[in-house]
């Protein structure tokens, strides 16, 4: 169990990592998610013992180890340009973490092979990281960085430099690796679709801060937040103010709408100000006149529209004066015929899909 | 491209290699003027092994060479490992490269004076200690350039793998900056073989180098031996910066 | 743990050794300046203590002097002449060198600049001693040029030991020195920028005029910085290839260090010519710092 207790990090003026608390499990896929700059990578620095924080403390298994270097933590990186050392055969470079800790030559190369197999790279041994494509490198550096048997392994977006192909596959094997050897993975990336397909759970960043801690479901329905709302997938946020609190709904004053009511799930009082959250998918099209399949029900014309093959994203610019994007799967039943600018349209949802977030 | 302009290019190229291109011929020239040719001779380069004072100077500036590309890589490597670590040395930067810029005539009288008021005899010593002060900028340079394409991230790497500092220095640093390292050796050592200026002023009566023995022949006989000597000093140097090219392209245009 | 030095450690042995060997001996030749010679080389007592007066020997004589005697001013003056037209010429053939190369095909690239860079790579005195050869009277250059005038009923003329002897020698020397930075700024050009200013009607000459030129002038200051410093205070080219015609301040220079055993006054020279060159330089840094902002 990795633990990090308030942890500050400064450069100058400016705050990378502010009073940041949180608890990685063993054996937990632990992801760090947000824009650049948000910390991410400087927290992650700091487990891996690159950097010191200014305050705070970090413990594995209950030990400190805020002041223990790099080279004695039993925690390896996968560094986003893998850092493979371009000087060392693929085997020299698996085999140095064993070799720096004064292991039998004879027993570097057995386990050099073991592991060289265990990533399917086998007859690869001989080669310089030069010599290998971008897939291969990525495997040689999580060869290299669970050959001494880390108790976390630390990940620097290690698949940003693959192309979307390769990168889906290589998601698919880093979930398949991280329940074989079964310790914690950290895994940092501003790729939201990433961090929601690996993780068991998930850190949203921003400022130094974690603006929200859960698992990817709960990320997604239920974004604390409008900053996490808007990071993590796309969602219509319209300016809210709470008008009165009816036993479990909030009535709502939303701009370009009007009234309505909400589902209350969190802390909140009259006259306080956020933002109504309706995610593209769960509002509804339909023609005007025909029943509308949602609860609340508004009139408007499409604005323009983006045909993305499996979805198309509409436009709606409402009667009452809002704008919303709404998403509807290409083949989906109902209303055929195409939906070109200017048509009449009515957009529906069922209350439970709006969302009060305070600001 | 124009043609007028590769015409241009040929006629420039040519005007950079005719001369050298004579020098060569010219040794193995059988007649004592560098004017007709007569037929072909390895005469003058047999009187080269068999001229006592050249074969001295020969090893002389073998010498020279040797410690002074020795003494200024070790002090140059330094300088580049120290200013990789802390950019703001602008003292250290000055001192390391201002001996490139500096005519050569004002090196040489200066330090001529110091080891004179030293009471340093004029010897291979001084001529030693002279060629490493405008060697050490190119081996730095040379160094640097290594240096800088060196990802950080492999020195973290190295730590992160169990590597204390010193071994990530030995096991990731050393290995990769080596050709820079090496280049900047074979550029000291062919800068100083080569060099005349400073060695004029800083050398004694007793201490002749090849290029000191070459300007004596220019000033008073020149015969073919002048092209013997200097063709085989060509292919010396010329091997040796090729060589420094390959290791670490880039460098050479430090000069 | 074993720490690796610190930089500070690191930067003691070249820093000491260069403040002894660079440093030191420039501040000496400054101090020289102001001194006095010795009755025999190096130089008189700072102080001399005559039936009990002390007087302090220092100087402006070796700057009098210098101004003085117009023999050195001319010197100056040519050499000056000298280094300025080995560096227009060096411009006017490097220019065109350094923009066929920076616009050849990346495979020919290397190769072309390679070559260039390797005969300065080779001995000083062999690149010389190979214009003496070519320019020797009993030479076909000379002997073929000389025929020729005759032809124009002109008189011979004598290629060596002539200042176009020491001007040709200069250029060849020091063209790679304007080559190499004028590349290294030409290769940068985005060629876009040529394609934008065709696409708004500008012909070949223009498009050289107004975007090339103007952004090439920090490449032109340093190569032109490049060669005028060391053509400025040659002395070995018009040694051996001036005659009595073609002499250089550096020349000066060396007499007084090796045969006049004149210290001081040639600290003097010397510390001038640095001057001359600073000046220069800095008229050369201003000017790149209005060309950086026009560009």
């Amino acid at each position: 169990m990795l633990e990090i207790k308030g942890v500050t990090r400064r450069f100058g003026e400016f705050v990378a990592v502010d009073q940041l608390s949180l608890t990685v499990q063993a054996g937990e896929f632990f992801t760090l998610l947000g824009p650049s700059g948000c910390g991410k990578t400087t927290l992650l620095r700091m487990l891996a013992g690159f950097e010191q924080p200014d305050a705070g403390q970090i413990l594995l298994d209950g030990q400190d180890l805020t002041s223990v270097p790099p080279e004695r933590r039993p925690i390896h990186t996968i560094f986003q340009s893998y850092a493979l050392f371009p000087h060392l055969t693929v085997a020299d470079n698996v085999g140095f973490a064993l070799r720096m800790a004064g292991v039998p030559k004879a027993e570097i190369r057995r386990r050099v092979a073991e592991q060289l197999e265990a990533v399917h790279l086998s007859g690869l041994d001989k080669r310089y990281p030069s010599e290998l494509s971008g897939g291969q490198r990525q495997r040689v550096a999580v060869a290299r960085a669970l050959i001494n048997r880390p108790r976390i392994l630390l990940l620097d977006e290690p698949l940003a430099a693959l192309d979307l192909k390769l990168r889906e596959q290589m998601q698919l094997e880093l979930v398949r690796l991280q329940r074989e050897v079964g310790i914690a993975f950290v895994y940092v990336t501003h790729d939201q679709s990433e961090a929601l397909a690996l993780s068991q759970r998930v850190a949203v960043m921003n400022r130094g801060r974690i603006e929200q801690l859960d698992p990817p479901r709960r990320l997604y329905a239920l974004p604390r937040n409008r900053f996490v709302a808007d990071f993590i997938g796309s969602c219509n946020l319209l300016d809210a103010e709470v008008r009165a609190i009816r036993g479990n709904d909030l009535l709502l004053a939303v701009d370009g709408i009007g009234e309505l009511l909400v589902p209350r799930d969190c802390e909140a009082w009259v006259g306080q100000r956020g933002a109504l959250a309706l995610r593209p998918e769960q509002l509804r099209l339909s023609l005007p006149g025909e029943p509308a399949p949602g609860d609340v029900a508004l009139d408007g014309l499409v604005d323009g529209h983006l045909y993305l093959g499996h979805i198309t994203s509409y436009q709606i610019a409402t009667a009452s004066g809002a704008r919303l994007e709404v998403q509807r799967a290409n083949g989906a039943p109902g209303l055929h015929q195409g939906l070109d600018r200017g048509a009449a349209v009515r957009v529906s949802w069922p209350r439970e899909a709006g969302r009060f977030l305070p600001e | 491209m124009p043609r007028l302009l590769i015409a241009l290019g040929v006629a420039l190229y040519a005007f950079l290699y005719a001369p050298l291109v004579v020098v060569v011929a010219y040794s193995f020239n059988d007649s004592r003027v560098n004017a007709e040719w007569v037929g072909f001779t390895l005469k003058w380069y047999e009187q080269l092994l068999t001229d006592a004072s050249m074969l001295t100077a020969a090893a002389n500036s073998l010498f020279i060479a040797l410690a002074s590309s020795a003494l200024a890589t070790l002090l140059g490597t330094l300088a580049a490992l120290a200013l990789a670590q802390r950019r703001r040395q602008p003292l250290l930067k000055f001192l390391t490269l201002a001996p490139v810029a500096v005519p050569d005539i004002l090196l040489g009288v200066s330090l001529l004076m110091l080891f004179v008021l030293l009471n340093l005899s004029l010897g291979m010593l001084s001529i030693t200690l002279a060629h490493t002060v405008f060697s050490i900028g190119f081996v730095m340079v040379a160094v640097q350039a290594r240096l800088a394409g060196l990802d950080p991230a492999l020195l973290e790497a190295a730590r992160d793998l169990g590597a204390t500092p010193w071994q990530a220095f030995r096991r990731v640093t050393l290995p990769l900056i080596l050709p820079g390292v090496v280049a900047g050796a074979l550029m000291a050592f062919t800068l100083s073989i080569d060099d005349f200026v400073v060695t004029f002023f800083t050398a004694g009566v007793d201490s002749p180098t090849l290029p000191l023995q070459i300007y004596a022949m220019l000033k008073t006989s020149v015969t073919p031996k002048v092209n013997a000597i200097s063709t085989l000093l060509m292919l010396l140097t010329l091997s040796l910066i090729l060589l420094a090219h390959r290791l670490s392209p880039g460098a050479l245009r430090a000069r | 743990m074993r720490k690796p030095p610190p930089s500070w450690l690191l930067s003691v042995p070249p820093l000491l050794y260069l403040l002894a060997l660079f440093a030191l001996p420039g501040l000496l030749m400054l101090l020289v300046a102001f001194r006095l010679p010795g009755d025999y080389g190096g130089l008189m007592p700072l102080w001399s203590d005559e039936d009990g007066a002390l007087t302090v020997n220092l100087t402006l004589e070796n700057f009098t002097r210098l101004v003085e005697d117009d023999i050195y001013l001319k010197l100056l003056a040519s050499s000056l002449l000298y280094a300025l037209l080995t560096t227009a010429l060096c411009l006017v053939l490097g220019y065109p060198l350094a923009w066929m190369i920076a616009r050849s095909r990346r495979r020919w690239r290397d190769l072309l600049l390679l070559l260039v860079i390797l005969p300065f790579w080779s001995n000083f005195l062999i690149r010389i001693y190979a214009w003496m050869i070519i320019l020797s009277p009993v030479g076909a250059l000379s002997r073929g040029l000389n025929a020729l005038l005759e032809m124009l009923g002109l008189g011979p003329v004598q290629l060596m030991f002539s200042p176009t002897a020491v001007i040709i020698c200069l250029v060849y020397v020091h063209l790679p020195f304007m080559v190499l930075p004028l590349y290294a700024n030409l290769e940068k050009h985005d060629p876009a920028l040529l394609e934008a200013a065709r696409d708004l009607g500008a012909s070949a000459w223009q498009r050289f005029w107004r975007i090339t030129a103007p952004l090439s002038l920090p490449g032109v200051l340093a190569g032109s910085a490049l060669v005028f410093i060391p053509s400025f205070s040659m002395f070995a080219i018009p040694d051996l290839v001036g005659g009595t015609g073609g002499i250089m301040i550096g020349n000066v220079i060396k007499q007084q260090f090796l045969e006049a055993r004149d210290w001081p006054f040639g600290s003097a020279l010397s510390i001038t010519v640095t001057l001359v060159v600073l000046a220069l330089a800095a008229l050369a840094a201003a000017a790149a710092r209005r060309g950086v902002r026009h560009a």
